[in-house]
């Protein structure tokens, strides 16, 4: 087994003996550096099997051939080896980044000093001697020293300065920690340590650990004492930082690891926990009001040290900090260098490699899937959840959430193309002014405006011929490194082979796009694959989730067929909306509360960046993502106190109430409930046309199925007569209230389907929350046919707005002579959707209405009703205003939607038309569904279903209303035959030129009548509360980073308090 | 003048922490048993008649070795911080007066006083107190007196570099040979130990402190060059 | 009683070190300060290793059987202070440098004269 030293001896050897090489030959010098960098991994790596294999329990060393207790140890064990390969790893991937960059290489003295800093790392992490760690600490920060003074930014000094000091003063403190030691201990080693060490108690007990740690602590840059670091990180280079957080901020906390078992574990323990608390809150809420990337970054890595700290603390498996802490080392390394090329390059959408790779990083460092942070955050989790810590719960999902807030908005402003102007633009009725004078012209300006210069919407990505340099090829391999690592992490954790099987999907398309597969083509094979899947995934299916993975299996299949209408190439699309669907199957097939987080996670994410694929998105892809993980984080949490028992299983689940109030909150931000609605119209207008579809139709059901999958759990006692599902009931009728009003006053035909879509929802919540066997049916028959219908509607709309290139109402009319097919189409789903006879949505309210007078819910159901009513009102508003009514000028030469977007809503059509025809082909699956839950109270008799209240055929329902129409259609025919047909321009009004013409328009300010007497309604509180809560938090922390004054005599006095903190923490010396 | 009262509650604070410990400590009758083994097997195991310099370059090597790569870091960092500002004003141009006629004279006696000192110091340094730090100090002043006194004029670097880089990397080897012939890395007891108490003797500890001596000499001219040639 | 006054003075310098850092505005005072905190640790760690009328542990004609050798004072904490010396010694000369560079940059001695980076 090679000699632990051999690490120190390479690193030193080279940097002592490079001066000279370099002289002689510079070039073969730096090939050297690669050798010897890369013998740093592959030592490692050695260990690292050979201790996981053979059961050697770790590699010993001691310096001097003399017994262990004499001398300086070193030591290797499988934690050491794991950290070292990572630690050193990421120093490979600097050296290969620096010493062979295009400006400005590293040579000389900044490669020694590089070669230095591992040196000072290394010895770090496999040292077992209390003072040889000083040594080691100050090799590494007086080498990083000498390196920031390369840095391009000359403010460097400052920074520099100011941590000169404090990692002066916290190696004072070390020292005297040192002294006080060896005082009590009267050795160094931490091998041939007198036993009893850790109980001593008095001064000097309390002494030594409290400045020991402080040494250690104030190094890891903790909050309230942390300022001068992140000054360094903010002038300091990239590399830098990579650095600082990668390799060194690793180093130390195994230094911590370390220390932590000399002292006793009842001071230790919650110490560590109030400490990392604080810093992993406080710093992310400073992160949050950076401008600097890097100093954000910077922050960002001392809240990840907070969070090591907490899970140090927590008493938990030490594996598990290991694993977080590796994670964020080279999330965060790639990340400075990813950040790097893309702050150079301003917008990233023609970079799409970088892309990708920021996002990978960013989705590491939250500890997302499927990356090993993943694993470990939820492992973590159930261990806590098990003992009850529900305070450490919410400081780790609060915490992760705030560093969702700054990330997901820096990854987003990268990637939002250049017109984007980062606000949520919700169009609203133009003011006066806003169109100055009438001509056609004018009018195609504002088109342009609105979306013809986006045709169809698509992202048209250009490979720039620099996108794949030499240096974002090891950021490359590290994200694939990182993946394969977190997937065989996770796999560890509780993911079945078989269950990631299908995830290799997003991979194939992602090779797809790597050889640049046309999109067509690869519509072509996702239908393939989605037909496999469903051959694969469909028989294992039972229960709800035959029902729900036809919704997702059919639903995106058929909408598969739009994507044909795209033109050119969209890299990235294929692969995000397989893994979509994907997410949702596996959300179906997971067995354990680990595969369904694994797959819910997956599924936020893909829908999260196929939302920011939008022209517009980046206000609606970043509400969308931190609403999603706000609501996946209450799942969790929920998830944590389960103890382990898989939700569907709710039988066996314990009954206390907790965890349910939490998973429902969850589920009731993911399915936009009144009050936390207000990412759905964003994010669903702003993406793509038919990405918008998609989510409309099936991801908006999943929030319902995870409902149905907890199903008679959810429902408890929360106080005296009043139960969770009597106020999700409320929740659910009020969101179709509010869906609907809001739906009303839209000009944009997109928030129109959006907000209708979350109506729609809140109809499907209040069937469930019911919990009879009639209102289940009414809900779960809702979601089918829903799916449908809005399928037909959004399609229906995209074809119009790709054909006219605007979203505005009031700007299109008359297009039923263009676009015939469409708006047959769009009338089916209307009739469909606002639930008037004869089509499915008839069906569905009358068994709703039925469940809730059932169920004695009155006022509901009189509610439901309204909304129903306000529902129609829209939808008359949207079919009248796009397709009836007066022609436009400009659109007189628009064709019909092209076939790809026709082709899903006659599929859907032609499914409406069915079960519309024959209820119960949809509601007989459904009851024996429901039966093993509730008893049926429905009874059928040929195609009748009878109800206690009434009964309902669906055929008869239809043949009667057919003829209701087609009698008086037949008498207009007759008497309608010599119509005067009134021309477009034919003005029959006045003489007069309207000064506005768009106010002319009928479809303009359409309801603006019920604005004035119902506006107040949707007036927008909820908007204004969020953006309270927005402000509030970035006050918080503008508020917060002040404390970081830029005065290096602040800082001082910030670690001087902060000793004097943790002296408190530890019981103070007298 | 708020700044100033709260700086004092906090150094109360602080010096507080240590009160406790006045009354506590005594002088101590003994050393440590780690210490008892150091002083009574120093002489057996080593050979070195300084224990301290067995401490310092044996029992706890992998520290000296560290204290050089620190001194080694610095050097390095204060030459590019140095440089950076040589590449920023090139322009600048201090006046500097000649070197008096008394400190002429004066370090033509005693520089080779000096340097010998210094060589003295680093191999006597298992014997006496001293070492390889001390003695590569008292060389680098000689050369800031060269460089005072006018003698010479620009240090080679060529020769500085290789001093060091030779000495730094031979340290290394020397630490790997403890492997291969000895004990363990930095084992001095692969080369004899020599007569107890004479100059060639406590095995390889006199060639590691003379390698130290040479290359902190030369770390510190170079420090020296660094910040004189600004 | 050594070891007592030692470590007054050690915990004097250390305390009259922080004052330095905490009150000097001047850059290369509070680098003066902070040399001060360095040298009060090193006269704590000497402290540490006194033993009563301990002697240094070298061999020569007088000290060289070996119930004297166990007279001598600990010869760990020497060790380390002279580790620690050399240590302190690379910081002050770097912070020094650094120093150098920002008075130059910011054409003050002052230590908050010029602050460019903050919050």
């Amino acid at each position: 087994m090679v000699n632990p030293v051999f690490l120190i001896a390479i690193t030193l050897g080279f940097a002592f003996i490079f001066p000279l090489f370099e002289k002689i030959n510079p070039k073969l010098s730096r090939l050297a550096g690669i050798l010897v960098f890369l013998t740093l991994v592959v030592i490692p790596l050695i260990w690292f099997i050979n201790i996981s294999n053979m059961d050697i329990p770790y590699i010993y060393s001691s310096t001097v051939g003399l017994p262990s207790n004499l001398t300086i140890n070193l030591a290797v064990s499988y934690m050491e080896a794991l950290v070292l390969l990572v630690v050193n790893g990421v120093g490979l991937f600097v050296y290969l980044q620096e010493a062979y960059s295009k400006e400005s290489p590293w040579k000389g003295k900044q490669i020694i000093l590089l070669s230095i800093v591992m040196l000072g790392a290394n010895g770090l992490i496999i040292t077992r001697d209390i003072f040889n760690i000083f040594v080691f600490m100050e090799i590494s920060t007086i080498s990083l020293f000498g390196l920031l003074s390369c840095s391009s930014d000359d403010r460097v000094f400052e920074g520099g300065f100011k941590y000169m000091l404090a990692s002066g003063l916290s190696s004072v403190f070390y020292l005297i920690g040192i002294g006080f030691f060896y005082l009590v201990a009267g050795t160094l080693n931490l091998d041939a340590l007198p036993d009893g060490i850790n109980f001593t108690g008095g001064v000097l007990g309390v002494l030594w650990p409290l400045f020991l740690l402080s040494g250690v602590l104030i190094e890891l840059k903790p909050a309230f004492a942390n300022g001068w670091g992140m000054d360094t990180y903010e002038a300091a280079d990239y590399s830098l930082g990579a650095i600082m957080s990668g390799i060194q901020a690793t180093a130390l906390i195994i230094v911590l690891t370390k220390i932590i078992p000399l002292i006793e574990s009842n001071i230790i323990m919650p110490l560590l926990l109030v400490v990392g608390s604080i810093t992993f809150i406080i710093s992310h809420l400073q992160a949050l009001g950076q401008s600097s990337f890097k100093k954000m970054l910077g922050y960002s890595s001392s809240a990840q040290i907070g969070l090591v700290l907490i899970v140090l603390g927590s008493g938990t498996n030490i594996l598990l900090a290991i694993v977080l802490l590796l994670t964020h080392s080279v999330a965060k390394s790639g990340l400075f260098y990813t950040g790097k090329y893309f702050n150079e390059c301003g917008s990233g959408r023609d970079k799409p490699l970088l892309v990708v790779l920021s996002s990978l990083f960013v989705i590491a460092l939250l500890g997302l899937p499927p990356f090993p942070g993943f694993g470990a955050k939820w492992t973590l989790l159930q261990i806590l959840g098990g003992k009850s810590d529900v305070f450490t719960i919410f400081i780790i999902l609060l915490g992760s959430l705030l560093e969702g807030v700054y990330l997901f908005r820096w990854l987003g402003l990268k990637i939002k193309s250049d017109r984007d102007s980062g606000l949520v633009v919700s169009e609203v009725v133009p003011d006066d002014d806003a169109i100055p004078g009438y001509s056609s012209s004018d009018t195609i300006g504002v088109a342009s405006q609105t979306g013809l210069a986006g045709l169809g919407g698509c992202i048209k990505v250009h490979f720039s011929s620099d996108s794949f340099s030499y240096h974002q090829l090891f950021p490359a391999l590290m994200a694939v490194i990182m993946v394969v690592s977190g997937v065989v992490f996770n796999k560890g954790v509780g993911l079945t082979f078989r269950f990631l099987i299908p995830f290799s999907g997003i991979l194939f398309f992602v090779v797809l796009d790597l050889f640049r597969v046309p999109t067509k083509f690869q519509v072509f094979l996702a239908i393939v694959a989605s037909i496999i899947l469903g051959f694969y995934v469909y028989p294992e299916l039972n229960g709800f989730n035959t029902l729900f993975g036809f919704i997702f299996l059919f639903g995106i299949g058929v909408q598969f067929i739009a994507f044909f209408n795209r033109k050119g190439y969209s890299p990235g699309l294929m692969a995000l909306t397989v893994g979509l669907l994907v997410s949702l199957i596996s959300i179906l097939t997971s067995k354990t509360n680990f595969q369904l987080f694994f797959s819910w996670e997956m599924m936020t994410l893909t829908s999260y960046f196929l939302v920011l694929r939008g022209d517009n998105a980046f206000a609606g892809g970043y509400r969308y993502i931190l609403f999603s993980l706000a609501s996946a984080f209450f799942i969790l949490a929920g998830f944590s106190m389960l103890h382990g028992i898989f939700i569907g299983e709710y039988m066996s689940l314990p009954q206390n109430l907790l965890p349910v109030i939490l998973i429902i909150i969850g589920i009731i931000i993911k399915f936009a409930g009144i009050g936390v609605h207000i990412w759905l119209p964003v994010s669903y207008a702003e993406a793509e046309n038919d990405v918008s579809s998609i989510f409309s139709t099936v991801l908006s059901k999943v929030g319902v199925y995870m409902l149905f999958l907890g199903g008679l759990y959810f429902s408890k006692r929360v106080f005296k007569g009043v139960d969770t599902m009597y106020l999700l009931g409320w929740i659910g009728v009020l969101t179709s209230v509010a869906g609907s009003m809001m739906a009303l006053f839209q000009e944009d035909i997109k928030y129109t389907l959006a907000y209708s879509s979350m109506g729609q929802v809140g109809y499907m919540i209040l069937g469930f929350s019911i919990m009879s066997h009639l209102g289940w049916i009414s809900s779960l028959y809702l979601v089918t046919t829903h799916m449908m219908f809005i399928g037909m509607l959004f399609l229906s709309v995209s074809g119009v707005i790709y054909r006219t290139g605007t979203r505005l109402m009031y700007q299109t009319g008359g297009l039923i002579k263009r676009m015939p097919l469409s708006f047959i189409s769009a009338l089916f789903a209307i009739i469909a959707l606002s639930g008037v006879p004869p089509l499915s949505g008839f069906g569905a309210k009358w068994l709703m209405y039925s469940a809730l007078l059932e169920k004695g819910w009155y006022l509901q159901a009189a509610m439901a009703m309204f909304a129903s009513g306000v529902a129609f009102l829209y939808l008359f508003r949207l079919i009248h205003s796009i397709f009836l009514g007066q022609e436009k000028a400009i659109y007189l030469n628009v064709k019909e939607a092209p076939a790809p977007l026709l082709i899903p809503q006659y599929i859907f059509m032609i499914c409406v038309m069915a079960i519309s025809m024959f209820p119960n082909l949809l509601i007989k699956p459904l009851q024996t569904v429901i039966e093993p839950y509730f008893a049926s109270t429905v009874r059928w008799e040929g195609y009748e279903v009878i109800s206690a209240l009434g009964y309902w055929n669906g055929n008869a329902v239809m043949y009667v209303t057919m003829g209701v129409f087609i009698i008086p259609l037949i008498w207009l025919l007759i008497v309608n035959r010599h119509v005067y047909k009134v021309k477009q321009f034919n003005i029959v009004y006045a003489a007069e030129r309207p000064f506005k013409p768009e106010t002319t328009h009928y479809a303009y300010n359409f309801f603006g009548h019920y604005q004035k007497a119902l506006g107040f309604l949707v007036e927008p509180l909820i908007s204004k509360f969020w953006n309270g809560t927005g402000i509030l938090v970035n006050n918080l922390s503008g508020g917060l980073r002040r404390w970081n004054s830029g005065n290096p005599q602040g800082y001082v006095f910030q670690i001087l308090l902060y000793v004097i903190f943790l002296s408190f923490l530890m019981g103070g010396t007298n | 003048m708020i700044k100033r009262f709260f700086t004092i509650i906090l150094m109360v604070f602080f010096a507080s922490l240590f009160f406790p410990l006045v009354g506590l400590i005594s002088d101590r009758d003994s050393v440590s048993s780690l210490a008892k083994d150091y002083l009574v097997q120093g002489r057996d195991d080593f050979g070195a008649a300084n224990i301290v310099t067995a401490v310092v370059v044996s029992y706890r090597g992998l520290d000296t070795l560290g204290e050089v790569t620190v001194l080694f870091a610095a050097a390095a960092g204060i030459s590019l911080v140095f440089k950076g500002l040589r590449n920023e004003g090139k322009d600048k141009k201090y006046r500097v007066n000649p070197p008096s006629e008394i400190l002429r004279t004066g370090a033509r006696v005693l520089l080779p006083l000096i340097f010998i000192f210094g060589v003295y110091i680093f191999i006597n340094g298992h014997l006496t107190p001293g070492g390889g730090f001390q003695g590569g100090v008292v060389i680098a002043s000689g050369i800031l007196l060269a460089f005072f006194a006018g003698n010479i004029k620009e240090l080679n670097h060529g020769f500085v570099t290789f001093i060091e880089s030779a000495a730094g990397f031979s340290y290394v080897a020397v630490g790997l040979l403890g492997i291969w012939l000895a004990g363990g890395f930095l084992d001095p007891r692969f080369l004899p130990m020599g007569e107890f108490g004479s100059l060639f003797s406590a095995g390889a500890i006199p060639v590691i402190y003379s390698l130290i001596g040479l290359k902190v000499g030369s770390e510190m001219s170079g420090i020296i060059d660094a910040i004189r040639s600004y | 009683m050594m070891t007592n006054l030692l470590f007054i003075l050690a915990g004097a310098l250390v305390l009259v070190g922080l004052w330095g850092i905490l009150t000097r505005r001047n850059i290369f005072k509070i680098i003066i300060g902070f040399s001060l905190v360095d040298t009060g640790v090193h006269v704590f760690l000497v402290a540490i290793g006194y033993v009563k009328n301990g002697t240094a542990p070298i061999f020569d004609k007088e000290y060289s059987s070996l119930h004297s050798l166990l007279n001598t004072v600990d010869p760990i904490p020497s060790a380390l202070v002279l580790t620690a010396i050399v240590i302190g010694l690379a910081v002050t000369a770097l912070m020094l440098s650094f120093a150098v560079r920002l008075i130059l940059k910011n054409r003050t001695l002052l230590v908050d004269g010029k602050k460019e980076l903050k919050w």
